[in-house]
């Protein structure tokens, strides 16, 4: 378990023709973002969030709406980066929905249980239809979930660090139940964040 | 030689410059009596944080509005948006700009111009409407130096600034927007509406809601939603929309605190973005609320207008969480969803009762769609063919007869509005997409 990251890939193009989705820059040191969570139901997503927010230590940054829209800021050494986290609709019949959600994102979690390969080949659909219709500056992980149930696992850790470098994203495991990298994920999310561009984009 | 007014010999000024003087001396007390009116207005409204505290000059002073307040009380409403403008008399010159501006919005742009694509109409609707909410706040700003020194250098204040403008301008062209909005959606709302009608009577489950929230009581949360088309601007019907929401989230987490189990499992009961949206579709269903893809539309399209990123903010999330519930209800599962629910048969199967035409006139009518043979999407329409389908709003009933040659015409004639009014082909059908920068 543990970070793994690929080539500073991720981060690709100027930029310019979608500002709308780079971070919100409040000042030189702090950012607002929009993230969203995408995975089939039931890997997890919402247990991360929660335990995300939970997690930390400021209660005056949060809002929540239920599970499904939470804000929480983190300070990183140099600069305050303000999460919005955005949960999206899980289950099959929602799917054609997602793209109303992750328009504007600059932040993508897509989870999958390390413990049912289905899921990770729906978290490979949504990193196809992140790519296609995405903002092509967007930050991607790739998050295998309930790392926890090492003797139930059944996607390897190889495979899902190679794919995860082969599209430029970066890969962790994590654990909602034992909050092992949680907010390690955050964290590198936020250090990946592409800094000192205006979101001034319409003028 | 004598001279009544020995001020008018010495003076220089010619007679009309004098009275322009003397004007001029009541004119400054005017405006004196104005500040100071608007000085009492904005200790009365402002913040206590901000009383009594001298405007800096420059843009360098932030140190007492380090803590976010509110610029002015009420400003999530058009009325109170309009109070706070007009809480000043220095705003006065920069509003009579912007309602001038807006006149000429009202009276000569072509929204309507069924020439053009939906989504390119939209798109300059929007665009201008963005330039005179910010045509606002620069004229504000320059015209009016404590609100400045309030605003320039704390972003906080500054967006409740550009909040307010734009919730003055969007209050302001309210019928224009919301009316093409209905327009382009007109058709697609009324079969939405139908959809809705039917999907009352199914068991909530079978639109995704879970089954501990099966005998969720949506009592409050159906009031708030239902007063959504009260709300004029989109900031108050995005508001409406997010208080329905934590209408429901109260609800849950009452239950959740009652409950004995460990804290995952009252975490599993929190509602997700699944939960909302079945809870959404529910309401829709339950609350009979009228031309919900135009409200998606308005809102989706003219919350933020000078937002540097459109698509984020808690209000956003339920805007779209409100857009995927319209969308989803045009999908082709729902089309299934509802044929199931009432066979393309209907007709024969209501109870006779129901079919004379008396016991149709007399039930309580408010809607009764008549959908034509064209729209293809439409699952039972062949069924639908010369039929009426009368939906009572009280019981959700949904009851058919078979029209007569008097209906006949006047669905023709109603087809034949329908088309004049501008409604393109794609908008008749699926009622095109609801966001315009769509991805």
């Amino acid at each position: 378990m543990g970070c793994s990251s690929s080539s500073p890939a991720a981060v690709k193009g100027s930029g310019r023709l979608q500002t709308t989705s780079q971070p919100d820059v409040l000042d030189s040191k702090n950012l607002r973002i929009k993230l969203v969570l995408l995975g089939d139901s039931g890997v997890g997503k919402s247990c991360i969030l929660l335990r995300f927010v939970r997690g930390q230590f400021d209660p005056s940054s949060k809002v929540t709406v239920g599970a499904s829209f939470l804000s929480q800021t983190i300070n990183l050494q140099d600069s305050t980066i303000k999460f919005e986290i955005w949960d999206t609709a899980g289950q099959e019949r929602y799917s054609s929905l997602a793209p109303l959600y992750y328009r504007g994102a600059s932040a993508a979690v897509v989870v999958y249980d390390i413990t049912n390969p289905e899921t990770f080949l729906k978290a490979q659909f949504w990193v196809k239809e992140l790519q296609k219709h995405g903002n092509p500056d967007i930050v991607m992980a790739l998050v295998g979930n309930k790392a926890d149930l090492e003797s139930e696992r059944e996607v390897s850790r190889e495979e899902a660090l190679a794919y995860a470098e082969s599209n430029g994203m970066f890969f962790i495991e994590t654990s909602a139940k034992t909050a092992d990298n949680v907010n390690q994920l955050f964290e590198e999310i936020a250090k990946r964040l592409p800094r000192g561009q205006s979101s001034l984009s319409r003028n | 030689m004598k001279f009544s007014f020995r001020r008018r010999k010495s003076s220089t000024k010619s007679k009309s410059e004098s009275q322009h003087g003397a004007t001029g001396v009541s004119g400054v007390k005017a405006r004196i009596q104005l500040r100071l009116l608007s000085q009492l207005k904005w200790e009365a409204y402002c913040p206590k944080k901000l009383k009594g505290e001298k405007p800096g000059k420059g843009a360098g002073r932030q140190e007492p509005l380090a803590v976010a307040k509110d610029l002015w009380s009420g400003l999530d409403t058009f009325q109170g948006c309009t109070d706070f403008l007009q809480s000043s008399g220095l705003n006065t010159r920069a509003l009579r700009h912007a309602a001038r501006m807006v006149d000429h919005f009202k009276s000569s742009y072509q929204i309507e111009d069924s020439s053009l694509s939906n989504e390119f109409r939209i798109a300059a609707c929007k665009e201008t409407l963005r330039q005179i909410a910010k045509s606002l706040v620069d004229q504000t700003l320059a015209s009016n130096p404590r609100l400045e020194s309030y605003c320039i250098g704390n972003e906080e204040n500054m967006s409740q600034l550009r909040s307010a403008c734009e919730t003055w301008v969007l209050g302001s062209v309210y019928e224009k927007v919301l009316g093409a909005c209905k327009l382009m959606f007109g058709q697609s709302d009324k079969i939405l509406d139908y959809n809705l009608a039917r999907l009352d009577k199914v068991d909530p489950i079978v639109l995704g809601v879970r089954s501990e929230f099966k005998d969720f009581v949506l009592g409050e949360a159906l009031l708030q939603f239902r007063m959504i088309n009260r709300g004029r601007t989109p900031l108050e019907k995005a508001i409406c929309l997010q208080k329905t929401i934590n209408c429901i989230i109260e609800g849950i987490q009452t239950v959740i605190s009652s409950c004995s189990g460990t804290t995952a499992e009252k975490d599993g009961l929190l509602p997700c973005t699944d939960d909302l949206l079945s809870f959404m579709l529910l309401l829709m269903a339950r609350s009979r609320v009228k031309n919900l893809q135009a409200n998606a539309c308005y809102m989706d399209n003219f919350l933020s207008l000078q937002a540097e990123n459109e698509q984020s903010g808690e209000l956003a999330y339920h805007v779209t969480n409100f857009m995927a519930a319209c969308n989803y209800l045009n999908s082709l599962e729902v089309e299934k969803l509802v044929a199931s629910v009432s066979a393309p048969s209907t007709a024969e199967k209501i109870p006779a009762s129901l079919k004379s035409p008396r016991s149709v006139a007399s039930s309580p009518v408010r809607v009764a769609p008549i959908y034509s043979t064209s729209h293809s999407f439409e699952p039972d329409v062949h069924s639908m063919n010369g039929e009426i389908f009368i939906v009572d709003m009280f019981d959700g009933r949904v009851s058919g007869r078979h029209m007569s040659q008097s209906e006949m015409e006047l669905r023709s004639i109603s087809e034949k509005c329908l088309g004049q009014s501008g409604l393109r082909e794609s908008s008749k059908s699926r009622g095109g997409s609801l966001h315009v920068p769509f991805p």
